[in-house]
């Protein structure tokens, strides 16, 4: 009788294993090739290399696209720079199997980059590139993280909107497109809001005399400091107001706050109160696909951050957009067409679509460091 | 002043050879006339002949050897503790370190007591027998092991019957698991649970008997002596007291009697007091205390242990883990239950009345008058007779207690009904509401209540704290609102309430049972049936609540998200500042949100608004928004 009991028991259970896997295509012998621009240089190889370790989670599931096609990473090590990024996509358009290429490259660099994708009718997804300007009246180019124009919005309507400043002052590289971009935009959404922006101070070649500019700007009552610089800048900032015992609020711009937690043997604490936009936050509800993409990550002992769940979206948006051609012909400029037809995708925090213009909609976090740790305070969708 | 010896004799074994030198080296003047074990063994009368003093350092069995001798010869004795005779040492107060045992030894202060000799043995501080585990280990066993070997022995504990046989009372016949023989109480496990002699001259031999009637009770015993927590003039409730100057034990079964920890003799066991029989140097606490005692009279405290009727009905093998116990034990609390199983009067009287105060406090929204109802009814006490009626296969109380309860339930679904007739408006309120989707959250309650419950009805001292256990749990005012349910002829509002009153049923009979049977009001044989069918009922009551749950949980993680949302609408900022969801049919969530926003909001961004609303939810969803232009 036990053993009838125990027999029952473990078939009910075999079917209901059986139950719960689905078979996923049969493999049809055909490869195709999504290409990575890593950079594995300096400040910059972090998000090159969490990006394409996030890249590389779904396809360890699920490495096969629906007709059975088996889909391979080819990622292409290189430096955060224009010639590097340019001779890395051209040697990976030589590769017949190639569909896409997935860059990690800032905006600079992909301001080179991007005319050839074009050219050479690669479709490329920018995964960290910020720059509106990549995407403009080109077929090939698409953005999977919001651009500066969405990012300055949010900033300008945050500021004003939620702590109800409404004099600021700005901090800019001129000789950086995309600073110079960002600061630009920012001032334009503030102003048009009604807000004002007391000052801009630009980075010349010998740096920001800090004091001094900072000692004007409190004279003159502002506020806040929206910063577009680097965490190198930001640091600076912080000891020189320590120094001068003044706190306004700060605003920085996309990555920062979490490079200034990254680095090196310092107390976390003084940079407490930073505010920062970005595309994730740890504390963050996922949706179903965050929450499937966080086992993955468990299971290799890892924790998500902004680079690797770019990656882990610009992956399940490649594939979804060979799916699509997938039934017509799988190609190139199916794919970057298809690419630019991704509605609702549901990524890591939320719905991604991308236009017919390759622009990216999805929501911007705004952030900040308390106790020496990031934590989320809005997602604005 | 302390004063030493002139001379004395050290019988050392070979195993306390280290300790000969250190002796006849001693500070303190005294002359040694070093005597190995087996040259004493060998012609003990002469070797000692004429000894005023003798030292020893040597097995517990030599040194009982020679408090015998020494009864017969007079001489005083010095002990000096070798290794792995700590328990001894701190039975007879004899000091730490081997200094200071060697100078405690040697002085001239020897203390007249008596010896406790059993089958002709004596006893330095302990004999035990039968199953006493974790007591009964031996000195050398280490604590993970003796932990080990009393995980085993608990499950073959098992009560055997006795009989003792006093100097001065007839014979006693009881049942005990096991029994320890103690010649006095201080610095033994005896004096955790005994207060009272502690003398080591009053010419008696104590005798602890340990009868648990479960291994949790066993358990508990364990535990009053190593926590010693209650030291009053009572004895734990399972172990009994005899002490005489001379005791027989004896079993139907023969057992091994440990003396101090080692194997020396069996059943039957007779114990006798040699009064005043031998000069040690003993510690000066229990001098102290034995200064004044002379008396030889028997005491004996058995009340504890099962009469020859309870013996009938033990159980002849081994101990359920959990107790059992007859009705005589318990009598009053059956004839409780037996009350409380009865349909009476008083008892549907309350149930109108309580149903009807419910449900007019339902139609009024008012807390305070459903409390009110809920005090009123009568309806715990039926339950709590079904979890015994049902733990004890008592089918005459079971029956009884359920058609009680089937009794009142109709009462009150027809009383609550008929009332809600007699409204002309029958609105919906919040405590109805809050009546309409139990969770396991309410399961969880009826469990924690159905404990209390059945505690505070096995204790009368507590029972009247049953009425905070009724507000708890709350069994009335769901059953009101089903019978609104009906009374309305919306059979959803009926299930919906009715589910409440079912887990609200079955969580407290299987909590309540649970009780009784841990604290000890389980029959000998169980009603498996009769528990199966409860926890079947449990799992498919917990599925529609583990559903309502895990929707509660949903509700408050999307509400907690919700404050932290924001909408970019065609460049307006929209704060989401406030939402709920109120209610979630079909798959379709209708949310009450109160939106901040600083410019005014056209229709079309109203739209675009609605849009990324719907594209970020996971379900489709229709929001009421109040919005606030207040910034």
């Amino acid at each position: 009788m036990t053993c009838k009991i125990l027999l029952s028991a473990l078939l009910i259970a075999a079917l209901l294993v059986g139950c719960g896997r689905e078979d996923g295509p049969a493999p049809s012998g055909r490869t195709v090739l999504v290409g990575v621009i890593a950079p594995d240089y300096g400040e910059a190889s972090f998000k090159g290399r969490r990006g394409a370790f996030g890249m590389k989670q779904p396809l360890r599931r699920q490495g096969l696209l629906d007709d059975g096609a088996r889909v391979v990473l080819r990622v292409q090590s290189v430096r955060d720079e224009a010639d590097a990024g340019v001779a890395a996509l051209e040697q990976l358009a030589q590769e017949p199997e190639l569909m896409a290429v997935v860059s990690f490259l800032n905006s600079d660099a992909m301001l080179a980059v991007a005319p050839v994708a074009e050219r050479l009718g690669v479709p490329v997804l920018l995964a960290s590139a910020t720059n509106h300007e990549l995407i403009q009246g080109r077929a090939y180019v698409s953005q999977l993280i919001f651009d500066d124009r969405l990012q300055a919005e949010v900033s300008a309507l945050y500021i004003r909107d939620e702590l109800l400043f409404d004099r600021v002052a700005v901090f800019a590289d001129p000789d950086n497109s995309y600073s110079r971009f960002l600061s630009a935009e920012f001032t334009r959404k503030f102003t048009d809001v009604g807000g004002t922006v007391l000052a801009t101070v630009e980075q010349g070649p010998r740096g920001i005399d800090y004091a001094t500019e900072l000692e004007s700007l409190r004279s003159q009552g502002s506020q806040l400091l929206y910063i577009t610089l680097g965490a190198n800048a930001v640091e600076a900032i912080v000891k020189e107001l320590k120094a001068m015992a003044w706190q306004p609020q700060i605003l920085v711009r996309e990555g920062v706050l979490a490079q200034l937690l990254a680095r090196g043997p310092r107390p976390r604490s003084q940079f407490d109160g930073i505010l920062g936009t970005d595309v994730y936050m740890d504390d963050l509800p996922v949706t179903p696909a965050g929450r499937n993409y966080r086992s993955l990550e468990r299971e290799v002992g890892e924790s998500l951050d902004t680079y690797s769940v770019l990656g882990y979206e610009s992956m399940l948006v490649l594939a979804a957009a060979m799916n699509r051609c997938a039934g017509q012909a799988l190609d190139r400029r199916c794919v970057a067409a298809s690419v630019r037809n991704t509605r609702d995708l549901q990524g890591v925090v939320g719905p991604i679509a991308i236009d017919d213009n390759g622009h990216a909609l999805r929501p911007v976090v705004v952030n900040t460091i308390q106790k020496g740790r990031l934590v989320y305070l809005v997602r604005v969708n | 002043m302390v004063a030493f010896v002139h001379r004395a004799h050290f019988i050392y074994d070979p195993l306390a050879h280290n300790l000969l030198d250190k002796v006849r080296a001693n500070d303190y003047g005294a002359y040694i006339e070093p005597v190995a074990v087996d040259a004493w063994l060998a012609a003990p009368e002469a070797v000692l002949a004429g000894a005023g003093h003798v030292v020893i350092a040597a097995p517990l069995e030599r040194i009982r050897q020679l408090l015998l001798q020494s009864s017969r010869e007079g001489f005083s004795v010095g002990i000096v503790p070798i290794a792995g005779q700590q328990r001894m040492a701190r039975a007879l107060g004899l000091p730490d370190g081997v200094d200071a045992a060697i100078e405690f030894a040697l002085r001239q202060d020897s203390y007249v007591m008596d010896l406790v000799l059993c089958n002709g043995q004596v006893i330095l501080y302990r004999a035990t027998f039968g199953w006493l585990p974790l007591l009964d280990e031996p000195e050398e066993v280490g604590p993970l092991r003796a932990v080990l070997r009393t995980l085993r022995k608990l499950q073959r504990i098992r009560l055997f019957p006795l009989k003792i046989t006093t100097a001065g009372h007839p014979a006693i016949r009881t049942a005990a698991s096991g029994g320890m023989l103690v010649t006095h109480h201080r610095g033994t496990l005896g004096s955790n649970l005994l207060k009272g002699s502690k003398s080591r001259r009053d010419g008696a031999v104590g005798l602890i008997l340990t009868a648990p009637i479960s291994v949790l009770d066993y358990l508990v015993f364990l535990g009053q002596i190593g926590l010693p927590l209650r030291r009053g003039r009572q004895l734990p409730r399972t172990i009994g007291f005899i002490k005489s100057a001379r005791l027989r034990v004896e079993s139907e079964q023969a057992f091994d009697v440990f003396i101090d920890g080692a194997r020396a003799t069996r059943t039957p066991v007779v114990c006798e007091t040699l009064k005043d029989a031998a000069r040690v140097n003993i510690g000066p606490e229990l001098r102290d205390a034995a200064s004044s005692a002379e008396c030889v009279k028997d005491t004996i405290k058995t009340g504890n242990l099962p009469n020859e009727a309870e013996l009938l009905k033990a159980p002849s093998s081994r101990l359920p883990f959990f107790s059992y116990a007859s009705e005589d034990r318990f009598r009053e609390l059956f004839v409780s239950l037996r009350q409380d199983a009865q349909t009476s009067g008083n008892y549907i009287a309350l149930m109108v009345l309580s149903t009807m105060l419910a449900t007019v406090g339902l139609y009024l929204d008012s807390a305070a008058v459903i409390i009110g109802a809920m005090l009123l009814a009568p309806l715990m006490a039926p339950l709590v007779s079904v979890s015994m009626g049902i733990l004890r296969a008592d089918d005459k109380l079971f029956t009884s207690a359920l058609k009680t309860i089937a009794v009142g339930v109709v009462i009150a679904l027809a009383a609550a009904a008929l009332t809600t007739r007699g409204f002309s408006a029958k609105p919906v309120t919040h405590e109805m509401l809050g009546r309409l989707n139990p969770t396991l959250l309410d399961l969880a309650v009826a469990v924690f209540s159905g404990i209390a419950a059945a505690y505070a009805k096995s204790h009368k001292e507590i029972a009247q704290n049953l009425a905070g256990v009724a507000i708890a749990v709350a069994l009335v005012p769901p059953l009101a609102v089903a019978g609104i349910g009906l009374g309305r002829g919306d059979m959803l509002f009926f299930v919906k309430a009715f589910l409440l009153f079912l887990t609200n049923m079955v969580g407290i009979t299987l909590a309540a049972m649970f009780t009784f049977r841990v604290i000890g009001f389980s029959p000998v044989v169980r009603n498996k049936r009769g528990m199966g069918v409860m926890l079947v009922m449990l799992a498919l009551i917990s599925v529609p609540l583990y559903a309502a749950y895990t929707r509660v949980v949903d509700q408050i993680l999307f509400e907690q998200s919700a404050g932290h949302v924001r909408y970019l609408v065609n460049g307006k900022y929209v704060i989401v500042r406030e939402a709920k969801i109120v209610s979630s049919r079909g798959g379709l969530l209708e949310v009450d949100a109160v939106l901040l926003v600083r410019e005014p909001l056209t229709r079309e961004d109203l739209q675009r608004l609605k849009e990324k609303v719907q594209l970020f939810s996971v379900r489709p969803l229709v929001v009421r928004a109040t919005i606030d232009y207040g910034l």
